[in-house]
């Protein structure tokens, strides 16, 4: 990776440095086709603006510079996650992207190779409808049998969609082929024997932390996620032992099952109260309309699984009157309900999900105001020429972003590839445990149970004047109060009763306050609901004790893992799933015995992600000898001395810094506040250091999207990833927003959380304390 | 492409009546049982020709959700036409029609043109609400009123091109200032130097390109 300012330098660097030199198989080649043809001159040397020069322009350099008449493909010389050094294709205008954020310090080493793709590569899927039916080839993964297996079919899958995509336009060209292999992440997915290091001999999680690295870096097995989602999701308290988490979900199983009984036994009593006439609904409809396209949700409309689904979903509104049933659930509850194939495990895990989203379905909108205005300041910092575009074109609002922010990209990646986005993004979360056993239940529902509190029972009739109450608020405070600041995303207000102004709030009906149209920029909009934010925001951030953030321990030394877990070897994976805790504790203690699991009549031809798997795999084995291909073009390495500068410079990355105690509202200073009013002027001029502009204007770790920093940076990188092709066409709001759009379900997982990690690693190491000058 | 005029539209109604589903329709003249349940908003676009002119549709199709629409007030504002959708099949849909028949007005320019369409009409067998209620509510509330079906497509292409028409008669009139973008129209960028078609008072087009 780059310098810590290298990334961060990216966007405002005018000029990169280009070396550029022929391959030595093409001189080869050359020099026998024609021997009395001089060779070229090896390298040639030029500087192009990052911000004006697409892969045309760049091709049409080259071709001048090395005087090419014909075809040629062109690589640049990356390091993986790993350092190791690879020549990459560089096909489009996404991968010269890529090169220039990621591969560009001090400069972009570029290789040019004369023959065409077909004949050379063999280790890329270049995409030929002949390909099709052909397994894709694989490159520098360890594989074994099973991981060749998935792997395969997911490639498969991913070839067919980039097949079709080609067909349908070339903008889209970028997401293709040889792509996905290269942004595979650093490490293998986790394996069972991996897991088992991190438990002690009774089964308890010992590292916690190595656990989270460990995924964060590379995901988990299909085949191993029931059993390691509980503990990224912070299911169980710390310190269980086996047996502890076979009782703990035994009972939370029991309790589950209770609370389900409760309403369904009114229902068939006939006693159905007008709250839960409500929510089943809602739940029903939507549930018929979430992931049916996944095998486990697919066919008719009753799906035992789809029933599951209305049953967790109704039974958690039912007892968690503060946020009840909203539109999103259901996405999020899904994942759940396929990895654990167990009605009560999801529930629990859907719970403590919830524990951290549940601002997000509030009513008031604040939680997600708040991401949009992060979002924002993100894309200000980081691409500020983009961002102009859009506030030229109104499209600043973000809006488009929304269904990313409240599902945290669920639905933005094929269902399979957002179970492990979803699974590195919670593991880049720091744990937080339930301090003794996770409530299953806000108050617990009953016959008797009326729940005033309850937003949507006050707008079940009339479903929308919850909202327009909130709205009269929101607009009413901003004339009432003064006018807080917003800096770094967060809410600078004046101290203020707050007691008084709620009260006060709570008088206002008057309607001609309703809607203050104060322009029709709607970041203006933004800000005012941004105002509104304050008691909130501001309310967590002077209560908050620096949190324990530790986002630092998932980008050290991350190599350990790797060597301790050895050669990934060949290992039976468990077969099904398991039908009760109890069973399901036996695997999660990855005895030998656990991995061969009792048959569980019907449940176990319910879809099962290892065991399809392990049936395509067989048919796909023979793939696996590819797996080296890759190497023609990994040996092709410059042994330039500025390079090897460069590489130094690698290996001597800056310390890693804690991340803990984190800048709060409280310590902003006034030249922090001030800063914030001169940022343009601050960007423009280029006079501070990057870090220290950088952390001026970005929010800490532990405030950025509500304490999840890395779903905020995904978020950037899926904007940045369109960037050029929505300027190019200049489309304008509603193209824009049509085609990301139609990207749902599209993103290609591998690279965008490659793209992600590292953009999120250099804001991590913009050292978020005290400690931060010391990197000016 | 090329157009005259672009408008900008919003469908609106309870979850579940259909809304996404006429988008689908309209757009890409198909209905697709299984599809996913809206979040936020979602985008279409379609090219229509009225009086031999190209008009270009925005569409946004809104997700019921309360904590979206708390979020912002925008969607509204700048749209020249809204589609209020009910469900024929199932009465509380159309008793909210009130609801948001208020918020819509409150939120958006006066001028902006409303069809009510009872959707489902395929769907007879199930039918709670009369089309002659449909009719009386349009009626009271000075809106356009249509029956459709998102499946069979019955007045779907009707439904989004007579409102259409109501908002290029409006400019015609005259009603509508096209030159202020907040209206939900725009003029075509090759329209932008001559005189727009139709006897605009406001006259002034100099601002009316946009890119
Ligand atoms: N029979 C019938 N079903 C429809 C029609 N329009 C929508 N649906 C169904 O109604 C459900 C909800 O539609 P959707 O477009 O998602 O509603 P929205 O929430 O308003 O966007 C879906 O299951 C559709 O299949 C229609 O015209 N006829
Ligand atoms: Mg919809």
């Amino acid at each position: 990776m780059t310098t810590s300012a290298g990334i961060l330098a990216f966007h405002t660097r005018e000029a990169v440095k280009v070396k550029a030199r022929v391959s030595a198989a093409t001189l080869h080649r050359r020099s026998q086709l024609a021997p009395s043809d001089p060779p070229p001159a090896e390298w040639r040397r030029f500087s192009v603006d990052p911000q004006i020069t697409t892969f045309e322009v760049l091709q049409n350099l080259l071709a001048k510079a090395f005087d090419i008449k014909g075809d040629f493909t062109i690589h640049y010389l990356a390091k993986d996650d790993e350092g190791k050094e690879t020549y990459l294709g560089l096909l489009s205008d996404w991968d010269l992207d890529a090169a220039f954020l990621s591969s560009s310090m001090p400069c972009l080493n570029l290789l040019i190779d004369l023959k065409p793709f077909d004949e050379g590569l063999e280790g890329w899927d270049v995409i030929t409808p002949a390909d099709l039916v052909k397994p894709p080839l694989v490159s520098h993964v360890r594989n074994n049998a099973q991981q060749t297996g998935n792997f395969l079919m997911q490639q498969m899958e991913r070839t067919l969609k980039s097949f079709s995509k080609v067909l349908r336009g070339p903008e889209l060209s970028g997401y293709l082929n040889g792509v996905t292999e290269r942004y595979r992440a650093s490490k293998p997915p986790m394996s069972r024997r991996e897991w088992q290091n991190f438990l002690d001999c009774e089964g308890r999680l010992i590292q916690p932390q190595e656990l989270r690295r460990s995924v964060f870096r590379g995901g988990i097995e299909p085949s191993l996620r029931n059993i390691v989602w509980k503990h990224v999701l912070n299911v169980y308290p710390d310190d269980y032992t086996k047996d502890q988490r076979i009782q703990y979900l035994k009972r939370q199983s029991n309790e589950y099952y209770k609370l389900k009984a409760t309403w369904t036994d009114m229902q068939k009593q006939g006693i159905v109260t007008e709250e839960m006439q409500y929510i089943m609904n809602m739940v029903s409809k939507d549930v018929l309309r979430t992931d049916r396209t996944h095998r486990f949700y697919a066919g008719s409309d009753d799906n035992k699984n789809v029933a599951k689904l209305y049953y967790i979903l109704t039974t958690f509104a039912l007892n968690h009157p503060s946020v009840s049933y909203c539109q999103g659930m259901s996405d999020l509850a899904s994942p759940m309900l396929v990895t654990m194939n167990d009605e009560a495990q999801a529930y629990i895990c859907f719970v403590a999900l919830m524990q951290r989203l549940k601002p997000n379905f509030n009513i008031n909108g604040l939680a997600i105001t708040e991401k949009f205005a992060h979002l924002s300041l993100l894309l200000q910092h980081y691409d500020p020429e983009f961002f102009e575009y859009l506030k030229m074109n109104g499209a600043d609002d973000l809006l488009y972003c929304y269904r990313w922010l409240l599902l945290e990209l669920k639905r933005e990646f094929s269902f399979d590839d957002a179970l492990c986005m979803l699974e590195v993004l919670w593991s880049s979360l720091p744990p937080s445990p339930p301090e003794k056993e996770l409530p299953l239940y806000e108050i617990r529902f009953g016959k008797d149970s009326a729940h005033p509190q309850s937003p949507r029972v006050l707008t079940r009739e009339n479903p929308y004047t919850k909202v327009r109450r909130i709205r009269k608020q929101s607009s009413s405070s901003s004339l009432l109060c003064g006018t807080p600041k917003v800096h770094n995303g967060v809410i600078v207000n004046e101290p203020d009763n707050d007691e008084s102004r709620r009260s006060s709030l709570n008088e206002i009906t008057d309607d001609s306050q309703d809607y203050n149209p104060i322009s029709d920029s709607i970041a203006h909009e933004l800000r005012m609901d941004l105002e509104n934010l304050n008691k909130t925001v501001l309310g967590n951030t002077k209560d908050a004790t620096p949190q324990q953030f530790t986002f630092d321990n998932i980008i050290e030394e991350g190599n350990t893992l790797l060597e301790n877990d050895g050669p990934w070897k060949q290992r039976k994976t468990c077969q099904g799933f398991c039908g009760t805790p109890d069973e399901q504790c036996e695997l999660d203690f990855d005895s030998v015995e656990g991995e061969t699991t009792q048959n569980h009549g019907s449940r176990r031809n319910l879809s099962c992600q290892s065991s399809l798997d392990r049936r395509r795999s067989g048919s796909s084995t023979s793939a696996s000898t590819s797996a080296s291909s890759h190497s023609d073009l990994v040996q092709e390495k410059a042994d330039d001395s500025d390079y090897e500068d460069d590489h130094h410079a690698y290996r001597s990355k800056a310390p890693p810094t804690r991340s803990e105690g984190y800048c709060s509202e409280a310590t902003l200073s006034s030249k922090e506040v001030s800063c914030q009013e001169d940022s343009r002027s601050v960007l423009d001029s280029g006079v501070l250091d990057f870090s220290r502009k950088s952390r001026s204007l970005l929010p800490p770790p532990g405030q950025l999207g509500g304490s999840n920093p890395f779903m905020m940076f995904l978020c950037l990188t899926l904007l940045l990833q369109h960037r050029d092709v929505i300027i190019r066409k200049r489309m304008d709001y509603n193209e824009l927003a049509m085609h990301f759009d139609k990207m749902v379900r599209k993103h290609n997982v591998h690279k965008v959380l490659h793209e992600t990690r590292i953009r999120f690693e250099e804001y991590l190491r913009l050292g978020w304390e005290a400690s931060w000058e010391e990197l000016v | 492409m090329s157009y005259a005029y672009l408008f900008k539209y919003i469908i609106i109604g309870d979850t579940g009546v259909g809304k996404s589903c006429l988008l689908l329709q309209f757009t890409d003249k198909r209905f697709q049982p299984v599809h996913d349940l809206t979040i936020g908003v979602e985008f279409g676009a379609r090219m229509i020709t009225i009086e031999k002119k190209q008009i270009k549709l925005q569409i946004w199709d809104t997700a019921g959700q309360e904590a979206f629409r708390s979020i912002t007030r925008s969607y509204y504002r700048g749209a020249a036409g809204a589609l209020l959708v009910y469900d024929i099949t199932r009465r509380d849909t159309f008793n909210h029609l009130t609801t948001w028949l208020e918020d819509a007005r409150q939120h958006s320019n006066s001028n902006m043109v409303i069809m009510l369409i009872g959707n489902k009409s395929d769907l007879e067998g199930r039918r709670e609400v009369k089309k002659e209620e449909g009719e009386a509510f349009a009626q009271e509330h000075g809106l356009v009123f249509m029956e459709t079906s998102a499946k069979t497509a019955d007045n779907v292409e009707d439904a989004f091109i007579n409102t259409a028409k109501e908002i290029y008669d409006k400019i015609q009139d005259g009603v509508f200032d096209i030159n202020n973008e907040a209206n939900g129209i725009k003029i075509g960028p090759q329209q932008a130097n001559t005189s727009p078609g139709g006897g605009n008072p406001s006259g002034n087009t100099q601002s009316g390109g946009c890119c």
